[in-house]
C-alpha cells in the first residue's frame, strides 16, 4: 500500500494536533470510510508513539557518558585549584584576623551605649490573671491586627496547664518542612463529580425533535446515510435498514423505541420495505456525541494537580477503599471531564479535555502519559464524536 | 563556557556541550539528598530534566529567561517535589511500600517469539532509512524542531522543502513497517 504526501501530511498534522476543526471533521470521514488511510494512520500512530521512545532512551545513554566525562574531568580539576583556594583562604584569614586586633569593638570606650529599659516592659510578676482572657485571645486568635494590643492596653497573659499541653500537641501536627513545601506547590483540585460520567455501552439511541431539527444520540456504529424519516397525515417515522422508529415532537431527550408490533398508521407497511414520494419537507439530522448522555459516576476520584510536561499525564490509586485518578495537567483551568463507559459491566476510563480525547488505562498505577485515543480499534471511542449534520428529505408514506 | 554558547550549540544540535550542565548537578544533588532522596534519585531527577532542557532547546520552547542552573533547578525541585508527594499520599511509612489497588494484579503479557520488541521494530527500520532521513525524523519527529530551523540545519531551500522531505522520510520509514507486525504489536 503506497499512500500519497498529501495524506501522510494529513496524518501527520493530525498526530500533532495542527488539524483546524474543518480538516479534523475531513479527517475523520475519510477514516470512517477509508480503510487504507486507517492503515496508514495506524502505522505512522506507531511511529509516533516508538520513536520519540526509542531517541529518549538513546539520549539518556548518551547523557550518562557525558556525566562520565564530567565526573573524569571534575577529578582532575579540584587539585589544580585546591591550592589556590587554600592560599586565598589563608590570606583571607589573616586580614579578617589583623581587622579584628586593629578595629576590635570591645576596647575599652568603644563599648556602645544603649539607653535604659523602657518603664512599659511587662513584669510578669506583676502581671494578673483574668478567668475568662483565655477565651478572648482564642477568639481573637483567627485575626491578625486583634492579636495586636494597642498601646494604652495591658496586656493580660493567662497560661493555663490543660491548654499549654493542647498547643503541644498540635505543634507536633504541623507539617514538615517538606510537606508543606509540596502543599504550597502542588496546586492539586478535585474534578467536580458532575465532570466523572458513566455511559452504558451498548446504549439505547435517543432523540429530541422539534419538526425541523431531529437530534439523534445514535450508536455510533450506524452510519448517518442510513437513516430516513417518512410521515403520514399525523406522525413521524425514522427509519433505519428496516427497523422503524415513531417519532415524536419532543425537546427532552427521549429513547427512540422501535416499532415492536404494527399499529396504526403503519400497520400495513411493517416487515414489508417502506416506500414513500418524496416531498419539499427537509428534516436536519443532526448527531450528537453521547457525552451529554452520561449519568455522574461516584465510583472515582479524580484529582488535578498542574503538570509539567505538554502532554498530560496520569495514573490510578487506590485510597480509602475508592479507586483514584490523579491527573497532571500543565493548564489545570482547562475543560475536564472524565467519562466512564461500562461494556459488559466492565468500566473503560477517557479523559476529555477540551473536547480530546483520551484513553486511560486502569491498570497504570505510575505516571504515564496520556495515549491519543485509537479511533480504528477502539470502537468506544466513536461514542465521543460528532457525525457532521445531514439534511433529510422527508418522504410520504404511501398508504 | 557560557550559557549562551551551551544554547547556542544545542540548537545546532551540538549535544556534547551538555557535559558542560552537569556542573549543576551537585546542586539538585545537595538539595535532593536534603530532601528525602539518594543520590541516585538525584541523578535520575537530574537526567530527566536535562532530557526536558535539551529537548525544548531543540523544539525553540526553550526561553532563556533565566539561568540554565535556574532552568534545571526549577524543573529538578518541581519533579522532585511531585514524587515525594506521591510517595506521602501512596506509600505506608511503616514499610515504604506502595499500596496499589487490590484489583490491580498485572497480566502476564503474551510473549509472541516471532514477534521483535516495538522498540527493536522501530530500530531496525530507523536503521534501513539511513541519511538524512534518519537525522530529519529525529530533528522533527522527537525533538519536534521548527521547519524553518530544519531547513537551515539540512540546507534545504525553505520551511515548506524542508517539511516535504520530512514527508517523504515519514512515508519511507512507513514503508518498512509492515501493517500486520504494527497490528500484532500493539
Amino acid at each position: 500500500m503506497e499512500e500519497n504526501l498529501r495524506d501522510i501530511d494529513q496524518i501527520d498534522k493530525f498526530l500533532n494536533n495542527e488539524l483546524s476543526a474543518n480538516e479534523l471533521t475531513a479527517f475523520h470521514r475519510r477514516l470512517a470510510s477509508d480503510d487504507e488511510f486507517r492503515v496508514a494512520l495506524e502505522k505512522y500512530q506507531f511511529i509516533y508513539d516508538e520513536l520519540p521512545q526509542l531517541e529518549t532512551e538513546k539520549l539518556k545513554q548518551r547523557l550518562a557518558g557525558y556525566h562520565r566525562a564530567y565526573e573524569a574531568t571534575s577529578a582532575k580539576k579540584p587539585v589544580k585549584f585546591r591550592k589556590i583556594i587554600y592560599l586565598v583562604g589563608s590570606v583571607a584569614a589573616v586580614l579578617c584576623i589583623g581587622w579584628l586586633l586593629v578595629f576590635s569593638p570591645n576596647k575599652r570606650g568603644q563599648i556602645p551605649q544603649f539607653p535604659e529599659s523602657e518603664t512599659d516592659m511587662v513584669d510578669i510578676d506583676s502581671i494578673h490573671l483574668k478567668t475568662d482572657s483565655l477565651k478572648k485571645f482564642e477568639y481573637a486568635s483567627g485575626e491578625k491586627d486583634s492579636l495586636q494590643p494597642s498601646r494604652n492596653t495591658p496586656v493580660i497573659v493567662t497560661v493555663d496547664p490543660d491548654k499549654s499541653e493542647e498547643k503541644k500537641d498540635t505543634l507536633k501536627q504541623l507539617p514538615t518542612p517538606i510537606d508543606a513545601t509540596q502543599l504550597a506547590l502542588s496546586e492539586q483540585k478535585q474534578l467536580s463529580p458532575s465532570n466523572i460520567k458513566k455511559i452504558n455501552y451498548p446504549t439505547s439511541t435517543a432523540y429530541t425533535f422539534d419538526g425541523k431539527l431531529l437530534t439523534l444520540y445514535a450508536d455510533p456504529s450506524k452510519g448517518s446515510l442510513g437513516w430516513e424519516v417518512f410521515k403520514n397525515d399525523t406522525s413521524y417515522l425514522l427509519t433505519y435498514g428496516a427497523t422503524q422508529y415513531p417519532l415524536t415532537i419532543s425537546t427532552r431527550i427521549k429513547t427512540l423505541r422501535e416499532l415492536s408490533k404494527p399499529k396504526r398508521p403503519f400497520q400495513s407497511l411493517f416487515n414489508t420495505p417502506l416506500t414513500g414520494e418524496p416531498t419539499d419537507e427537509k428534516i436536519t439530522l443532526q448527531f450528537e456525541s453521547h457525552q451529554d448522555l452520561g449519568r455522574i459516576d461516584t465510583s472515582l476520584h479524580v484529582v488535578i494537580e498542574e503538570g509539567r510536561l505538554r502532554k498530560a499525564s496520569y495514573f490510578f490509586a487506590q485510597k480509602e477503599g475508592k479507586l483514584q485518578l490523579i491527573l497532571a495537567l500543565r493548564n489545570t483551568s482547562k475543560d475536564v471531564a472524565v467519562y466512564i463507559i461500562y461494556e459488559k459491566n466492565t468500566p473503560q476510563y477517557y479523559l476529555s479535555v477540551e473536547e480530546k480525547i483520551y484513553r486511560l488505562d486502569p491498570t497504570k498505577t505510575t505516571k504515564t502519559t496520556v495515549a491519543p485515543i485509537n479511533i480504528l480499534t477502539d470502537k468506544n471511542a466513536r461514542l465521543f464524536l460528532k457525525k457532521q449534520a445531514v439534511e433529510k428529505t422527508v418522504y410520504q408514506v404511501k398508504n | 563556557m557560557t550559557d549562551q554558547e551551551i544554547i547556542a550549540q544545542l540548537q545546532q544540535g551540538k549535544e556534547a556541550c551538555l557535559t558542560h550542565v552537569y556542573a549543576h548537578l551537585a546542586m539538585v544533588r545537595s538539595w535532593i539528598l536534603k530532601n528525602n532522596g539518594n543520590q541516585e534519585d538525584a541523578l535520575d531527577v537530574f537526567q530527566d530534566a536535562v532530557v526536558v532542557f535539551y529537548k525544548n532547546v531543540r523544539s525553540g520552547r526553550y526561553e532563556a529567561k533565566s539561568k540554565i542552573s535556574t532552568y534545571l533547578f526549577s524543573i529538578c525541585k518541581k519533579q522532585w517535589l511531585n514524587q515525594l508527594n506521591r510517595r506521602l499520599k501512596y506509600e505506608r511509612p511503616s514499610d515504604g511500600v506502595v499500596q496499589l489497588a487490590q484489583h490491580t494484579e498485572v497480566p502476564e503479557p503474551e510473549i509472541d517469539n516471532d514477534l521483535p520488541s516495538r522498540a527493536t521494530y522501530i530500530q531496525e527500520a530507523m536503521a534501513k532509512l539511513g541519511e538524512p532521513c534518519q537525522s530529519l525524523l529525529i530533528a522533527t519527529v522527537f525533538f519536534k524542531q521548527k521547519m524553518i530551523e530544519v531547513a537551515a540545519q539540512f540546507n534545504y531551500a525553505s520551511a515548506h522543502s524542508a517539511r516535504q522531505q520530512k514527508l517523504r522520510c515519514l512515508k519511507k520509514l512507513g514503508n518498512q513497517l509492515s501493517y500486520d507486525v504494527v497490528l500484532r504489536l500493539r
